[in-house]
This record gives C-alpha cells, sequence and structure tokens, in this order.
C-alpha cells in the first residue's frame, strides 16, 4: 500500500512538472488570480474583457476578445495598453500585448505597473484589418493586502508550537515512565 | 490502568514480526516516522521564515526572496515544484501514518487529511484546465476554488495552516493521550510501550 501511494504520488509530480503543469503563469496558483475590471465592451469588431490584479506593484493585465456579433474573429494586428495615474503625476506608458494561444477568440497578456495606490487611467488600442478602436476605464490600484511583517510571526509559531507539544510530551513521558 | 497497557500486552502489540511496512509505520517504527515527517513540515516553514526575513528584515525585492532552497535552485519556487513537491508529500505522508493514531488523535489527524486531499482537488482543478484549454469563470488564467474567495498570494500560507493546525492538535493528542485511547495504541510515540519492549 505505502509502495502504490508512493508510485501515484510520483505521477502525480511528474504530470505537474511536465508541459501541462509547469507553465509559467498558468500553474502560479497562489501568485493571486486577476480580476475582471471591464467586461463584455464593445470595442471595433471585438467585445473585450479586461483582467488585472489592482494591487501596487507589477502583474499581468489580459485582453480577452471575442468577435462581436456573431461576426468570425479575425485576429488583431496590436492590441496595445496605456495607465496613467489620474492625478497626472506621471505620463501615460504605453505597453505592447502579445498574443496567448486560446481555443476560441484572442488573449493578450503584458505587464503593467501601478506605482502607488491611487486612480488610474487605463486605455486598450485595438486594430485589425477588420477595425479597431480604443477602450477606456478607471481602475482603482489597492494597498498589496499581503500579510506584512506579521507573516515573520506566522511562520514562527509552528516552531514554537511544536516545541511546547515536545516539552508536553516530555513531562508525560517522564510522569509515565516513573508510574512504571 | 488497564489490562491493555500491562507490559505483557504492549509487547505483544509492538512485535514487528510478521508486520507489513504499513504495520511498521503505524506500529514500532511511528514514533521515527512522525519525527521525520515533522522534520519535513518544520523544513517548508523555515523556508516560508527565511522568505519572510528577506522580504520584511533584509528589504529584498519579493522577486529576489525565494527562501533557502529557492536562492540556489530558482526553478523550484517559479515553476511551483517546491510547493507542489511538499504538498504531495504531505497528502502521501498524513494517510500513510494515520493508522497509528486512534481516538480523537486519529480524527485531527483526518482532518488534516481531508483538508490536504482538497488543496490536491484545487490543484487537479488548475492542471485540468491547462490541459483542456479553458479556464473556469471566463478567466484568462486557470482558476482554483479557493481563489475565488481568497484571489491572494496567502492564499499558500492559509492552505498550509489550516493543515498544520489539526496536525499538530492529532499530534498532541497522540503524544499525550487520555488513558483510554493510550490503551488502544500500537506505538511508541506516547512513550509506555518502549519500555515494556525492552
Amino acid at each position: 500500500m505505502p509502495l502504490a501511494v508512493f508510485g501515484l504520488a510520483v505521477a502525480a509530480f511528474a504530470v505537474h512538472l511536465s508541459g501541462a503543469g509547469a507553465h509559467p503563469h498558468e500553474m502560479a496558483a497562489h501568485r493571486g488570480a486577476p480580476t475582471r475590471i471591464v467586461a463584455d465592451r464593445r470595442i471595433g469588431p471585438y467585445v473585450a474583457s479586461v483582467w488585472t490584479d489592482p494591487e501596487v506593484g507589477s502583474g499581468p493585465l489580459y485582453i480577452m476578445l471575442e468577435a462581436a456579433d456573431g461576426q468570425t474573429f479575425t485576429s488583431p494586428s496590436s492590441v496595445r495598453v496605456g495607465v496613467v495615474p489620474v492625478s497626472g503625476r506621471l505620463s501615460e506608458v504605453l505597453h505592447d500585448a502579445h498574443s496567448e494561444p486560446v481555443r476560441r477568440g484572442g488573449r493578450f497578456m503584458t505587464e503593467v505597473s501601478f506605482d502607488r495606490a491611487e486612480l488610474w487611467n487605463l486605455r486598450v488600442l485595438i486594430a485589425s484589418t477588420s477595425g479597431g478602436g480604443q477602450l477606456t476605464a478607471q481602475v482603482e490600484a489597492k494597498p498589496n493586502a499581503s500579510f506584512g511583517p506579521f507573516a515573520l510571526v506566522l511562520s514562527s509559531l509552528p516552531f514554537l508550537i511544536v516545541a511546547g507539544v515536545w516539552w508536553r510530551a516530555a513531562v508525560a513521558r517522564r510522569r509515565i515512565s516513573a508510574l512504571s | 490502568m488497564t489490562t491493555a497497557q500491562s507490559p505483557v500486552a504492549i509487547s505483544s502489540h509492538v512485535d514487528p514480526a510478521g508486520q507489513s511496512f504499513a504495520e511498521r509505520l503505524n506500529g514500532p517504527w511511528h514514533e521515527r516516522s512522525l519525527q521525520v515527517f515533522m522534520g519535513i513540515v518544520l523544513a517548508h516553514w523555515a523556508e516560508h521564515l527565511a522568505q519572510a526575513y528577506q522580504v520584511y528584515v533584509l528589504h529584498w525585492p519579493l522577486a529576489n526572496a525565494r527562501g533557502v532552497l529557492g536562492l540556489w535552485f530558482p526553478w523550484l519556487v517559479r515553476s511551483e515544484a517546491l510547493h507542489y513537491g511538499y504538498a504531495l508529500v504531505m497528502l502521501v505522508g498524513l494517510w500513510i501514518l494515520r493508522s497509528g493514531f486512534v481516538g480523537s488523535a486519529h480524527t485531527w489527524w483526518m482532518v488534516a487529511f481531508w483538508i490536504q486531499f482538497w488543496h490536491h482537488i484545487e490543484h487537479a482543478l488548475l492542471q485540468g484546465q491547462v490541459i483542456v484549454g479553458q479556464n473556469l469563470f471566463g478567466s484568462p488564467v486557470p482558476m482554483s476554488l479557493a481563489q475565488l474567495v481568497i484571489p491572494r498570494l496567502e492564499l499558500h500560507l492559509i492552505y498550509n495552516t489550516i493543515v498544520f493546525i489539526p496536525m499538530v492538535i492529532a499530534m498532541y493528542r497522540h503524544l499525550v493521550p487520555p488513558e483510554a485511547e493510550r490503551a488502544q495504541m500500537r506505538c511508541t510515540c506516547a512513550g509506555q510501550p518502549r519500555l515494556a519492549a525492552a
């Protein structure tokens, strides 16, 4: 039985490390999932949704495209994303998004950076042979919701807990030895 | 004292003759196996402690704070091989060492096992989405169900914590068992059987 369990575990690990399992951002289960900040907005011949992680720092931004009104989907020749703080303290930065393989429609990805927790203007510019357009939206970058320095305390607790259990067990063992 | 706790009764429980590997792991070898298992668990927590220290004390950028092993083998962290390998070791360890636990300790141990099992269901969901090429909830990246509630980096730490807590309660109940449970134990973890066997 332990050997069978061990074999299953090795097989699962092999799948994880295979091309299917270890895709760089696909399997980043603990990196945090993106949030949809624009849902099904018409832009030229497309219906677009925009996903990103609206936290301070840099992270991926995805543009999901589908053909509008039952048209045939034509892949855009370029998808660009511009981000600029609403306050105007920085000038707009334009990023070229690259295409990623999907079964239906199109998915484009680029890395964007929100350096401060504030309101940002977002522009998605799409160009294609069947037309193009621009989509604008606003996104509020929030402070990173990490545990912060509390992670140090949290990571130390298991050592204290195990030490406590070990000490309590040692006391109980001594008592049992004395009794027997 | 019950009769089962008498030296003769206990030594017959821990006699390794004719025992299978699994029975030995949960009998005479249970104490040592649990020590090794807890060593692995603590080594994993030590990695997190090192990572938190790198970020919050040494002020390294998050991308460079890869714990200890991640410094020498960055791909371990990038590919999540370290995380998934550890999750597998946990699942296998929790399953293989379960029958050495009795009573309430067994209940708590199995709580930890089922939470860890769910963790693997989540991984299977993620891998399934990659293999099929279709993500849940229209997401551009594969999504796990827990990410709907906790869409943050801390999900990993939370999973480890909620598995660790019932596991350590089980260990406590196992090392310091109530008398009724001690009588059913086949291992040396709570102390007395080793004396009896000697």
